[in-house]
């Protein structure tokens, strides 16, 4: 028995000596500004409950293991400070992208992007529904509608082939119109094949996914 | 049985975890280009490092120039990529006095060695204004046997073509060495050390001896670690807020809280290297005395009992010419900047873009900060209390003072009766962050960054718990050191080669100038061979 503790304690001991101090060699520090809601309760302005997920930096850095809620309405990321429970929007210039998990398990993948199609540059935060040699990419923008008092969805679809960002309407048609007749023909081979839906954005995403290994 | 199955698991897991955490053994070498350096001048160095497990080899060399009574006069690191250069060249500082000097070279793995199993080497500088000294302090040690050769390589000098071919051992023929060659003068007694056969004995003696246990980003000098204890008593200062930040055109800084002994790590990106830093208590009295015990600082130092060794005639003669000779040298030296950094580029600011820029010269001339707070920062307000200057943000129409996070060139500024002093036409220009900021644990109402004319960095700024240090690295020299016809020979060292490369050959020739003064020379080789030192010496008589 006496053995068994004495080498339990070594055990403890081994694992605690390898413990640095001060070592959080994985987590950047999060800089926020404080977040106050202006429709407390309102779940609908939000894409996500609070889940655990990633940040990763322009500068390299990441920050893992946060609380991360994205704030469909005002296109920002919440992030939720644990010590405290205090509420920040993360600097949305030092986001590259962040990651989401949801307690369904799923993976939602942020990245952001910089609209230079209008005047003034704006960034924006676009969830990745497929990456590769087609990427499909969705902004889940919401607008509060002050008449009906309700939040409205209106996402927007981006494309991005050959290299040039399109914007595209998530429609069948829309959409193949920005492939070439061969294109189009592979692309619905494939969605055919793999009983896959055009207006799911979920299996057009798989889809475009197969496209690109193709 | 059963009991015993169990005890003989407990026993196999314990006995795989202290597998697990068995560092490998490191050792570091120098080659010195010259031994005999004057304060100016450049140390070319190549350097190598035998590490039992590759893949868990240092990529930082930490050195330290000791003096007489033990004091760390001169630090600096090299960084070591594994299919870079280990060639390096720095100057020697103006502002040390001549004298004996240990030069260590050690990794961060090696912190638990004893003394003598870290390289050390010794160096006589001298600085050029001064008078050859009578008598140097020397730290007395055991004599250490020189040995030489060791059968790998041969080498015959023809005095009359000036070619001196080296004949390599099939073992020898694919290695990286580095030559070097010094005049034999009367000083090398005194700088005697082992070579790296002998160090590498003792290092294979000691054996037993555990390295120091260090993470992959301490491997890479990713960290900056230290304890911080509180004066005079040495007490632990537990669960303090500490600062690491350094002088820039923005504001960044990193923080961390010590430990229960008061042991702080900071992880540091690239942008630290070649920096100025400033560590600083965030927390607690002003006045509060404490030390920074740095780690790499701590290597244990030896008891030796120091010993003033008159110099001879001819040794004092042979330094006073060589002083003529290094200014003859001078004359003919093109003036290359030798420490050149690594320039870390300015990051933004942490807070990323500012809500206002206010720049005071666009302004009419205040006297003092308070003045400039009044009349052209509208969301600052400033105060003076029994607690000293507190200055505050007006936000949502509330002004909360003493919360807010200022900045004083880069770096986080607590001691704010130094702004005080501030008058508006020396002044930049001032960023002001007018929000609730949230910076990992950190909470604070806005920041203010004030960016002076002058970015010089005075101690008046901090509170006195303040501790700053270079985190020098020096970039790698390569290229063999031989110089032009037309000038004259006169160094004590007349050829350095950091790095020959063998790639097969079975000899190689070396064309030498015959050196202006002196006729005999010593002809130093080292490097690694199936990672294990090497080393060759000849004399030459020219």
């Amino acid at each position: 028995m006496n053995l068994r503790i004495n080498i339990c304690i070594g055990i403890l001991g081994l694992l605690v000596s390898n413990m640095l101090p001060g070592q959080d060699a994985q987590n950047a520090p999060i800089t926020a500004i404080a977040f106050v809601d202006e429709f407390p309760g309102r779940k609908d302005q939000y894409y996500n409950n609070w889940n655990r997920g990633e940040i990763h930096f322009t500068n390299g850095q990441k920050a893992s293991n946060c609380l991360l809620r994205y704030h469909s309405r005002k296109d920002d990321l919440l992030w939720l400070r644990e010590s405290d429970f205090k509420t920040g929007i993360v600097i949305k210039e030092s986001i590259a992208a962040f990651k989401i998990i949801t307690e369904a398990g799923d993976s939602l993948h942020f990245v952001q992007y910089g609209d230079t199609s209008g005047l003034q540059h704006h960034s924006i935060f676009l969830e990745v529904l497929a990456e590769g040699k087609l990427s499909f990419y969705c902004h889940r923008k919401v607008t509060y509608l002050k008449t009906s008092d309700d939040f409205v969805k209106r996402y927007q679809y981006y494309l991005r082939k050959d290299g040039l960002m399109h914007e595209v309407r998530f429609k069948k048609r829309a959409i193949l119109t920005n492939f070439s007749e061969d294109e189009k023909k592979k692309l619905r081979q494939i969605m055919l094949e793999n009983h896959l839906k055009f207006k799911n954005e979920y299996e057009l995403a798989a889809g475009f996914e197969k496209f690109s290994e193709h | 049985m059963k009991k015993k199955i169990s005890h003989r698991a407990c026993i196999l897991v314990v006995l795989l975890l202290s597998a697990a955490r068995v560092m490998p053994q490191e050792m570091v070498y120098v080659h010195l280009s010259s031994h005999l350096l004057f304060t100016g001048s450049d140390l070319h160095y190549s350097t190598y490092i035998v590490n039992t497990d590759k893949e868990q080899q240092s990529r930082i060399i930490y050195f330290d120039l000791i003096d007489n009574s033990g004091t760390s006069v001169h630090q600096w690191q090299e960084k070591i990529a594994a299919d870079a250069s280990n060639s390096m060249r720095i100057s020697i500082p103006m502002e040390i006095e001549s004298g004996i000097y240990d030069l260590r070279a050690y990794t961060r793995s090696m912190l638990s060695y004893p003394a003598d199993m870290i390289f050390k080497t010794r160096v006589f500088i001298q600085l050029l204004q001064d008078i050859v000294p009578d008598s140097v302090l020397v730290i007395q040690q055991s004599d250490i046997p020189t040995r030489d050769n060791t059968g790998l390589m041969n080498s015959a000098y023809n005095a009359e073509s000036g070619i001196l071919e080296l004949r390599f051992t099939e073992e020898l023929q694919m290695a990286g060495l580095s030559v070097s060659l010094n005049q034999v003068s009367p000083l090398d007694s005194l700088l005697q050390t082992a070579s790296f056969s002998e160090t590498y004995e003792q290092f294979l003696l000691n054996s037993k001896k555990q390295s120091y246990a260090i993470t992959p980003a301490e491997r890479q000098g990713k960290t900056i670690r230290g304890k911080l204890v509180q004066l005079p008593d040495s007490k632990d200062l537990a669960n303090k807020l500490v600062f690491l930040s350094f002088a820039d055109t923005t504001a960044n800084f990193l923080y961390t809280r010590t430990d229960s002994t008061g042991a702080f790590c900071f992880m540091v990106q690239a942008d630290y290297d070649n920096r100025e830093c400033y560590l600083q208590l965030a927390e607690g009295d002003c006045a509060i005395n404490v030390a920074w015990l740095m780690d790499g600082n701590n290597i244990n130092n030896d008891e030796n009992s120091l010993e003033p060794v008159p110099l001879d005639r001819a040794q004092k003669a042979y330094l006073s010419q060589l002083k003529t000779r290094e200014l003859i040298s001078r004359i003919y030296r093109k003036d290359q900047k030798v420490n050149e950094k690594i320039s870390g580029k300015s990051k933004p600011n942490f807070f990323q873009t500012p809500s206002m820029i206010i720049r005071p010269s666009d302004f009419i001339e205040l006297d003092d900060f308070e003045d400039i707070c009044n009349n052209i920062l509208p969301p600052v307000r400033y105060r003076e209390t029994e607690e000293g200057i507190q200055l505050g943000m007006v936000m949502n129409n509330k002004v909360i003072y003493g919360k807010s996070l200022v900045f004083l060139n880069g770096i986080p500024c607590l001691n704010l009766s130094y702004l005080s002093t501030l008058h508006s036409k020396d002044i930049e220009r001032i960023e002001l962050f007018s929000h609730r900021v949230m910076h990992g644990e950190l909470s604070y109402q806005g920041i203010i960054s004030i960016y002076t004319f002058n970015k010089g960095v005075t101690d008046k700024m901090f509170c006195s718990a303040v501790y700053r240090f270079d985190n020098n690295f020096h970039q790698a020299a390569s290229g063999i050191c031989l110089k032009p016809e037309n000038e004259p020979l006169t160094e004590n060292n007349i050829y350095w080669n950091p790095q020959m490369e063998l790639k097969g050959e079975k000899s190689i020739t070396i064309k030498l100038r015959k050196p202006d003064i002196g006729n005999t020379y010593c002809l130093r080789m080292n490097g690694l061979i199936n990672n294990k030192p090497y080393s060759y010496q000849k004399l030459i008589v020219f």
